[in-house]
Formats: structure tokens, sequence, C-alpha cells
């Protein structure tokens, strides 16, 4: 069970970057199922070709944003849907990573690079047989409480606050002097380098990495976004990012415990998945459950009147789409309403 | 006061949707010149291009041709938030000027930050907290109490005389007021016209505002503008503008539009 929170603990990061486009950006990013191959097949070839765990990781993270780069490029600069972009990104990044995986020191064209016996940055835990203890809890858990911070003082900066503006009210960002396409380039490219890096460690993590790792990773973090967010509400933004956290692991130890039901086999886990976050997405629309939620959590009683309303929105892909015509409709200039 | 003017549009035209059965010319070679706190107001019938005057000047839309040049920097090709160093908008849509679901404080610091580098320097710190705190004590609208409070929880009125402070925080060099006060009730719209007047006095700003209400046209302001169908059809100068009524402006009306009653361009 220790080994399910992990999991949930590496792909935290993960659902830290779908909280980043979805949420503040308010961007249907789809990449996240490219960039998190990216990260697990840059990280796992590196450290097969003998190069240093922590640089694999390191690289696993920038591979995520370039991805994320292309993503932003694409929808600013060639003006494609988000949502068309960031699938037209997904799709290239499997030849790509296809590529990463062929580029191991023998020469093999491999779809799946095994690193057993090698050095990762688990090599000591597995050693001492902690890997799935309190011990690897505790370590991973550090790492993403570093991130959580880094997360929360990115958008306190001047910087950050602009990116907030952009996915709030872009006209408005725009008419303050912030470049909104700069804006949106830098926020896809943090996410997707968090998703990078979630990939990168969870391949050094389970000793492998295949081409299909990061199939589906999009709905992973969307379901961690979606429980965290309904639990511990989006006020505040460090509630909401740990409650991102929580999510993760929460829909982990969820699936976990699904698999040990005894008609429910290791391939029946994509289905598991779909079918959480349907669950998540009907019950956050449900108005009990909402106020369970909110009569179980202190910290939301105050503020009451959040609009609980908008959140299913929020995390559907059309969420850009129904942004786009609040936007048509809330009068601001554009080419298409003249006067 | 120097000689160059503020704010020089010339020649600027623009037309929607060229080539199809929908073209549409919106401006035809208007020409406008403001001087150092010169406070504009526009006053058109709907269609008349006063909205697209001012998006325009802003760089919300680009011009067919003709230039603009704000404080003798030619701006006509800079996009939008190249321009907003030097220019600030107050929206006719309360929610279309501030960021629903940030703090108030946190709107404020983006308008403070305008024209300025953004950079990983904290966007909230004391020192600003405490300068908000006081130019929001100066709308009288309790806000300065409310500073961490989402601004999507606050009253249309309230989120214009919001926009407006946004808007002159910087001292900008151009103030850009488009029908700010058309959605608004009456007492909302008199409450944010005279936070208008007096910011512009009290920070010398140069200003354009534009609005289909004759009566604020004709009390705010020293020159005023009347647009019809794309053109400036009629200017009243500084020395002029007192004395003017809202019967001079609409016998200036009906000698363009020939026709029409009162009553559709009061609409």
């Amino acid at each position: 069970m220790l080994g399910a929170v992990d999991q949930g603990l590496i792909t935290a990061l993960l659902a830290l970057g779908v909280f980043l486009t979805f949420r503040i950006l308010n961007f249907a990013d789809l990449t996240v199922d490219g960039s998190f191959t990216a990260g697990t097949a840059t990280s796992a070839i590196l450290v097969f070709n003998g190069a240093s765990p922590v640089l694999a990781l390191a690289a696993g993270c920038i591979a995520g944003a370039l991805a994320g780069g292309v993503t932003g490029l694409l929808h600013t600069k060639a003006h494609i849907d988000p949502l068309l972009a960031s699938i037209l990104v997904m799709l290239a990044m499997y030849s790509i990573n296809t590529h990463i995986l062929w580029l191991g020191k023998d020469g093999v064209k491999r779809s799946t690079v095994s690193l057993l016996g090698m050095k990762t940055v688990f090599t000591p835990l597995i050693q001492h047989r902690l890997r799935g203890s309190w011990t690897s809890v505790g370590l991973i858990a550090v790492g993403v409480v570093v991130v959580v911070i880094l997360i929360n003082w990115i958008l306190s900066t001047k910087y950050g606050l602009a990116i907030m503006a952009t996915g709030d009210n872009p006209g408005m960002a725009s008419a303050s002097g912030i470049n909104i396409d700069t804006a949106k380039i830098v926020a896809l490219m943090i996410s997707n380098g968090l998703v990078g890096l979630s990939g990168a460690t969870w391949a050094q993590y389970n000793g492998t990495s295949a081409i299909g790792d990061g199939t589906g990773m999009i709905l992973i973090g969307l379901a961690s976004v979606i429980l965290g967010n309904a639990i511990f509400g989006t006020r505040f933004l460090w509630l909401a990012t740990i409650g991102v956290v929580v999510g993760s692991v929460l829909y982990r130890l969820v699936i976990f415990y699904a698999l040990s039901w005894p008609f429910v086999d290791n391939s029946d886990m994509k289905l598991m998945s779909a079918i959480l976050v349907v669950l998540a997405l009907v019950l956050s629309q449900w108005k009990g459950a909402q106020a369970m939620v909110t009569k179980l959590s202190p910290w939301r009683t105050k503020n009451a009147p959040e609009p609980m309303t908008v959140a299913p929105n929020q995390f559907s892909p059309f969420a850009e789409a129904d942004a786009a015509a609040q936007v048509v409709a809330s009068g601001l200039p554009s080419d298409v309403r003249p006067d | 006061m120097s000689d160059a003017p503020m704010l020089s549009v010339e020649g600027v035209s623009k037309t929607f949707y060229p080539g199809t059965v929908n073209e549409r010319r919106a401006l035809c070679d208007v020409g406008l010149q403001l001087a150092e706190g010169d406070f504009v107001t526009i006053i058109g019938s709907n269609g008349a291009g006063k909205s697209t005057l001012l998006n325009v000047i802003a760089g919300s839309l680009s011009v067919d041709s003709g230039s603009v040049v704000v404080d003798q920097r030619d701006v006509t090709r800079l996009r939008e938030h190249r321009r907003a160093t030097w220019l600030a908008r107050v929206f006719q849509d309360p929610s279309a000027g501030t960021a629903p679901h940030l703090s108030i404080e946190e709107n404020l610091a983006i308008a403070y930050n305008r024209g300025k580098p953004l950079t990983l320097g904290l966007g909230l710190t004391r020192a600003r907290r405490a300068i908000f705190r006081e130019q929001l004590a100066t709308l009288e609208q309790g806000l300065e109490d409310r500073m961490s409070h989402r601004v999507g929880l606050l009253s249309g009125g309230q989120r214009q005389a919001l926009s407006l402070l946004m808007a002159s925080f910087t001292h900008p060099k151009l103030l850009l007021l488009d029908e700010h006060t058309a959605a608004l009730d009456p007492e909302r719209a008199e409450l944010v016209l005279r936070l208008t007047a007096q910011m512009v006095a009290d920070q010398h700003l140069t200003a354009m505002m534009v609005t289909h209400n004759m009566d604020h046209a004709l009390r705010l302001g020293n020159r005023l503008v009347m647009m019809h169908e794309g053109r400036i059809i009629h200017t009243l100068e500084a020395k002029d503008k007192p004395t003017a009524t809202v019967a001079d402006l609409l016998e200036w009306f009906s000698q363009e539009r020939g026709g029409m009653t009162d009553r559709t361009m009061l609409a």
C-alpha cells in the first residue's frame, strides 16, 4: 500500500502541472500524455546509458517543458485551438518518444527500456529494501513539498500574477501590459516540465520506461485535481496545491484498492481511471456532496459563497471554448465585434 | 506643457469584413489631436465608430491606414500590451477590466506593474499593500478593508470604481474610458463619473471618454467630439464647450442625419 502512496506522490508532480494549465491558465492541455512519456523515456535512456540519475531527472523535466513550449507556440503563434494544438503535440510526441527510446548506447531499437540493476536515484532505497516504506514516502514527500513551495512562490511573483491574470481575464491582462502569448507559453512550459519531471521520476522508481507510459495520464492528473480541489477548495492557492497532491495520492490508493478485487486485473486500470474521473466529475456537481465537503472541511465554511457550480465546467476540455465565448459576450474588443 | 500633442491620430481608417456583403467602414480618415491635460468626450449614435476609435488607439484593433502617435511615439504598429505602458483603459463591461478570481490586491498589483518589467520579485509586498489601502480609501467604497476578497464578489459599480483606480494608478499618458458608466444604475454611474472627474483633475490626466449620455458628455471634459458613421462631424473646443447645451448637440445631430428623430438619437 505504501508503494501506492509513493506512486501517488510521484504523479502529484504531474497533477500539479495539470492544475497549472487547467485551473490557473484555463487552458485544456492534453500535451501531458506526450510530455509524461518524454520524461520517462529521456530519464530511462540516460540512466541506461550510464548518466547521472539526477541529471536524467533534470533532462526529463526539460524534455517535457519543450513539448509544452511547442503546444504554446502552436496556440499563440499559429492560432490553433488549445485542445487541438495539444492533441497535435501529443501525437507528434509518440514518434519523438519512440526515437528517444532508441537512443540506447548499444543501438538496439527498444520499445521498452528496463533499468533492472542500474543505478537510479532510488537505488539506495531499493538496496535497503525501503522502497514502498514510510522512509521512501517521507523522502519523496519532501521533494513534492519543495515543488509545491516553488509553485506557490512563482505564482506570488509579478510574473506569476501575470500568468494568473492571463488565465482569468486575458483582455484585462493584455490591457495591463502583459504579453499574454509569452505568459501562456511560459506557463505551459512550467506545467509540462513538471509532467516531464514526474515521468522521469516514475521511470526510475518503477525501473522501466515504455512508449505507452503516458497513455491516459492526463486523466489521472485531472482526477487528482478534481478530487483535491473538491476537498480543499480553491480559495487559497497553497491549500489548493496541497489538495492536488492529496488528490493524487487518494487516486492511487483507490486504484490500488480496486485492483485488489479478485475479478479485476492490471489491464482494467484504464477503465477504472475513467470511471473514477466520471465519478469525481458527477459528485462535484452534486449539491449533497458539496454540502458534506463543506461540513467536513473547516477552512471551507468561512468561504461558503464559493461558487462550486463553475467547477465541473472548469475541468471540461471545452472550458477554453466556454471561456472564449464569455470573453466575446463580455464585450471585449475583437475583430468579430467591431463596435 | 509641451507644444507637441499628447495624442495624435491622423488619417485613420478601418473597414470591417472588407470585400464581403457585411463590409462596414467603421472609421473614415479620422484625425484628432489631444494636448496634454485635454479631456475629450466623444458622443455619437450606435455604430458611429466611437469604440472602434478607442480600440484603434489602444491597439486591440489594427488600422487599415493612418497613424497613432502617443507623446511623440508612433505606436501604430505596436501591440496592445506594449501600448499599455502609456495607455490605460476602463471598459464598458465592469467584468472586462478586472480579473474576477484574483483578489482586489492582486488586481491592483497587476495594474501597479503596468509598463514595468515582469520580474520574479514578489507581486505583493507590505509597502505596496499600504499604497493600495490608501488609494482604495479614496474610492469611498470600503474596499480598503476587503483587499483579500475576490473581485468577482464586488458589485458592478465597485468593480468599475476599482477599474478606474487601476487605470489611473500609474499616471498613464492617456486614459481611455469606453462608456464606462453605461452598464451601471444611475446612482452608481453618478459615483463613477464623479470619481472620474476627480481623478482626471487631481492627476492632470489626458483622457478620452466615449459616452451615449449627452449630459455626461457636456458636464465632463474640456472638449467634445461628435462622431457619425465613422467620421468626426463636429468638435467643440475648450472655449465653446462650457456654453453648449444638449439642445445644441441634438441640433447638430439632426443636421447630419436629416430625417432622424431626436428619440432615435438618444436610444
